[in-house]
This record gives C-alpha cells, structure tokens and sequence, in this order.
C-alpha cells in the first residue's frame, strides 16, 4: 500500500507539473487586439514615413500577430491537399502579401486623421475554448465611428494569433477563400495554378 | 458546404448534391423587366435546366462522364454534375481526339453511376466550365464587370483621386457627412417598415442634430453626442420579409446588384430628398448629381480597390465576395448569427460553429 501511495502522489506531482496551459480568456483577447490596434494605428498614421514604408512596417506587424499557415489553408478549403508541399512556404508568403496589402488599403482609406481602433465586446467562438470574436471601432479622434472592426482570434497552441479580420462586414480570409476557389474551379484545378497568377500580380 | 455534408464521402456528397441541384427551375426574365419595379418578376430564381443522368458508364481509362444527350459521334460530350459542395454544376466536353488514357485514381466523383476523373480533364487538355449555381449569369456578368472596370480604371479612379487630392481630408469627410446626412430619410423609411423603432429614433435625432448643430449636415455632431450612423435601404427590408435576393448581376454603371437590391434602389430614390428637389431640372443636372455621388462614394474604397485589384487573382470573384459579404453583413445589421447547425452563417461565421482546423 505503501508503495501504491507514493506512485499515485509521483503521479499527481508529475500531472501538475505537466499540466496543460490554461486555457485563453475574452480579457486575454481584449488585450490582444487592444495591443495589436494600437500598433496598427500608429502604423497607418505615421506620416513621416513613406507610403510604402508604412506598407512594410504594417505587414511585419501582420506576420507577427495573424496565424498565417493556418489563414492558408482555411483560404485554399478544399484544394489544400492538392497543392504540393514543397509549394507552402511559397504560397503562404503570397497570401501574407496579398491579405497584408488589402487590410493596409482599408485602413489606409481612413488615413487623414488619428483614429483609434476600440474593442467593444468578446464572444467566445465555437465549443473547444479555442476561438473567440471581438467586436471594435474604428474612431476618429474628436468621437464618432469611422468603421466597424472585427477580429477572429484563435489559439489552436496556445498563443492568441488573428485568423481573420472583418473591416465594414468583410472578412478577408473568407474572400480570399471564395476568390482562391473560383480561380482554381476555372483553372484546371491545380492550386499551383493560382501562385503562378499571383506571382505575377504581386511581381507587377 | 453545410458540417452534415463534410461527414459524407465523397460519391455520396456528389449524388447528394446532385439531387438537390436537379431541382428545375422557372426559365431566366428578360433584364428589362426585372429592372422595373416588379417585385416578384425581379426576385424569380434563374437557374440551368437540369436534367438526371441515366447513362451507362464508359468502362476503361481517361473515362469521361457522359449525360444522355451526348452524341459519341459528333465527338464532343456534355456532362452536368455537381462538385462536393453542391454549389456548382461541371460541364465537361471532351474534344476530339479520342479520350486520355489517364488511370483511375481516388479523385474521381460519381455521378449516379458514372465516373468523371477529377483531374483527367487538365491533364487530357479537357476544357472544364463551372456554373456556380449562385451566379448563372457569370459569363454576361463578366463581360459587364471588364468594361465597367475599364471605365473605371480610366475615368472615375482618376477623377476620385483627383478629388482626393485636391480636397483635404475634413472638407471630403464633411461632404460626406452632408451626403449621408440627405439619406436620412431613406434609413427612416426602412427603419419604421422594419419595425426598428429604437433606430429609427437614433436616424431622426441625427437628422435634427446634425442638420441644426451640425451646420446642415456638414458636422456628424449626433456622432459625438453618441448617437452613431447607419444605414438601412429596402433591399435589406425586402430581405427581411423573406424575398429571396436572386441571382448576383452586374449592372452597367450601377456595378454588382442582385434583382431584389435593383428594386430597393428604385423604391429608395422615392424616399430621397434630391429625387424631389431635382423632379424639373434638366437631365445634365440630374446626371451631374448622380456623378458627384458616385464619386464621393469611389473616394472612400481608392485604396482598397487599387489594393484588390493589384493582387487579385480573380478580381471579379473578389469583388463578388465583398459585395456578398457586405450585404449579408447590412441585412443582419452588422450582427454575427448562429448557424443553428444549418452550416456557415453571416459570411462564412458562425458563433456556433468550431472552425475546422483539418483542411
């Protein structure tokens, strides 16, 4: 007996030690988007840089705060398993180009004057704890909105990462999505197809 | 593509969706008469003729999925069949020569007993055309959609931005504001026949404020005082009585529509002041009007076109995308639904919904 207890208390003492993290909160979503908007909007409204300076600063806050390779496959749907993996690497750095360079577009047609990006309200998304929406603002400095704002964050392994970001009732991934699988249908569907098409936009 | 059918494999899902796509439906109205204020022509659902499939398949390799009218000897084949999410029929016509010797392999769709192989229609040189079910004027609209956008490209975006660059930005946020602020009673209309009694108080506080305080319009100041804007058309009134939008169209100089959206603008411009203020001015006037408006309104998405338009791989796709996303998203006021277990809801979200992380 004796022998028993002290394996199930080693046990209790290495489950502790090994237990999962605990699971993400609306406040931890709050103050995500909170932190992320704040740099956005800073980001956007520097005018002592360059259009396409802004451009870049703006896409390197993107890759460090969207989930891009899960955004990719959520955008490829169905065609994902079609497209070889040597071509991954490559297509999710398309697809940050092109989300990144329509999301700066949005914001930067409310550029001309400080806004600030508010948070309203989370939601928590889904059943597994995983996912949650939090509903913002986009406000000009003086009061008064300029545009609603939405943000879907994930935490598939624990850190809070953007999948999605709605602008005025728009969801980007879900158009990306919708555009990506119409080029494909009506293209032979081979996703390669479709990084062929936007090498050469982005390339021009 | 609804959570039942991704449970489903894949020859099931094709028959599935093939059943519910074999549905007929009434014959296509003329566009005139779908433009006039005729609520239940504009809103009828056009759609292909479809028919069942009964033939036999072709045994061998590089089979090719065969529909009863096909005429072997005239070389050519016409195959109507639905894709795993129901929503597009493939037509697929084999060219002379004789067909691929590609082999069978998992890919390959069912169609009440005949097999049409996925991938053999690119690697035999098959053309392949989808019909999206959502979108069976595609090909008219696509023609419409290229020469808008070359008008577009070619004169309005430069007239925007000309705009935009010569007026500072709060001058062009106060035309604004006085556009907006002249479509109150078009948001009031629709607020009261929606039965939206508290928003119909914020749009008439606005209108008093911001026409008052607010320098007839050119201050947003019922915004500052808490009283934010929105907008409400009889579009959205129709869709909440139940009219079902029809097909997605893209109008000449108007850009993507639906029949049920072209009955509401006209509905719409009965309840706007300018139809009224404007009812004996010259045409050019009326037009001049219109213009300013469609500029005003091309001013505020410069960057988010250009940005689309630039890296786009189908750009009408990703037009239609915005313009069905925005629409589902005024309908509901802004507001995410709940699927309700009836599949992707408001956009493609669903509060209900776990997003499916195995693509």
């Amino acid at each position: 007996m004796p022998k028993l207890v002290f394996a199930l208390t080693v046990f209790a003492g290495l489950s502790l030690g090994l237990a999962a993290p605990a699971a993400a909160s609306c406040n931890e979503a709050l103050q995500f988007v909170s932190a992320v908007g704040n740099q956005v909007t800073d980001t956007v409204a520097d005018t002592s840089l360059t259009a396409e300076q802004r451009l870049t600063k703006f896409r390197a806050i993107f890759r460090q705060n969207a989930d891009i390779p899960t955004m990719g496959r959520f955008a490829l749907g169905k065609h994902w398993s079609k497209l070889p993996p040597d071509l991954h690497k490559e297509y999710f750095s398309l697809l940050e180009q092109t989300i990144g360079r329509v999301m700066f577009g949005q914001l930067n047609d409310y550029a001309g004057e400080q806004y600030s990006i508010e948070t309203d309200k989370c939601n928590p998304k889904g059943s597994k704890g995983i996912e949650f929406i939090v509903d913002g603002t986009v406000n000009k400095a003086g009061g008064g909105k300029v545009t609603d704002v939405r943000w879907w964050l994930i935490t598939p392994s624990g850190a809070m990462r953007v999948f999605d970001v709605s602008i005025a009732g728009i969801w980007l991934s879900q158009q990306k999505r919708d555009e990506f699988d119409r080029y494909i249908m009506t293209h032979g569907m081979r996703p390669e197809t479709l990084l062929d098409s936007l090498k050469n936009k982005l390339g021009s | 593509m609804t959570r039942q059918d991704s449970r489903r494999g894949p020859g099931a899902r094709l028959r599935h969706a093939w059943a519910r796509a074999s549905r007929r439906r009434p014959a296509a109205r003329p566009l005139l008469v779908i433009a006039t204020v005729v609520p239940l022509a504009a809103c009828s659902s056009l759609g292909p003729e479809l028919g069942s499939l009964d033939a036999a398949p072709m045994a061998g390799p590089g089979l090719v999925a065969l529909a009863p009218s096909i005429d072997p000897a005239a070389g050519t084949s016409e195959l109507v069949g639905a894709d795993s999410d129901g929503a597009r029929i493939a037509q697929l016509y084999r060219p002379p020569p004789p067909p691929s010797t590609a082999a069978l392999d998992d890919d390959r769709m069912t169609i009440q007993g005949v097999a049409v192989y996925e991938d053999a229609p690119a690697a035999a040189g098959y053309d392949v055309t989808y019909v999206d079910q959502g979108d069976p004027l595609e090909d008219f609209n696509r023609r419409v959609f290229w020469a808008s956008n070359a008008i577009d490209e070619v004169v309005i975006e430069p007239v925007a931005r000309t705009y935009r660059h010569l007026f500072p930005h709060h001058a062009r946020v106060a035309v604004r504001n006085f556009a907006s602020n002249l479509e109150s009673p078009v948001t009031l209309a629709n607020d009261l026949m929606q039965g939206e009694w508290e928003r119909a108080h914020v749009t008439v506080s606005r209108f008093v404020i911001n026409s008052t305080i607010g320098f007839a319009g050119l201050h947003d100041a019922a915004a500052e005082m808490g009283y934010e804007g929105h907008r409400e058309d009889f579009d959205q009134t129709l869709a909440l009585y139940g009219w079902h939008s029809g097909p997605y169209m893209v109008v000449p100089l108007i850009g993507p529509s639906t029949p049920r959206h072209l009955v509401g603008r006209v509905v719409d411009t009965l309840f706007h002041p300018l139809t009224w203020i404007l009812a004996g001015e010259p045409t050019a006037v009326v037009l001049a009007e219109r213009a300013a408006q469609g500029i005003i309104a091309r001013e505020e998405v410069l960057d988010t076109i250009a940005a689309t338009r630039a890296t786009s791989a189908d750009y009408y796709a990703a037009i239609q995308s915005f313009y069905r996303q925005n629409r589902t998203s005024e309908i509901n006021n802004g507001e995410l639904v709940n699927s309700g277990g009836q599949g992707h809801a408001g956009g493609g979200v669903a509060l209900d919904e776990d997003l499916d992380f195995n693509f």
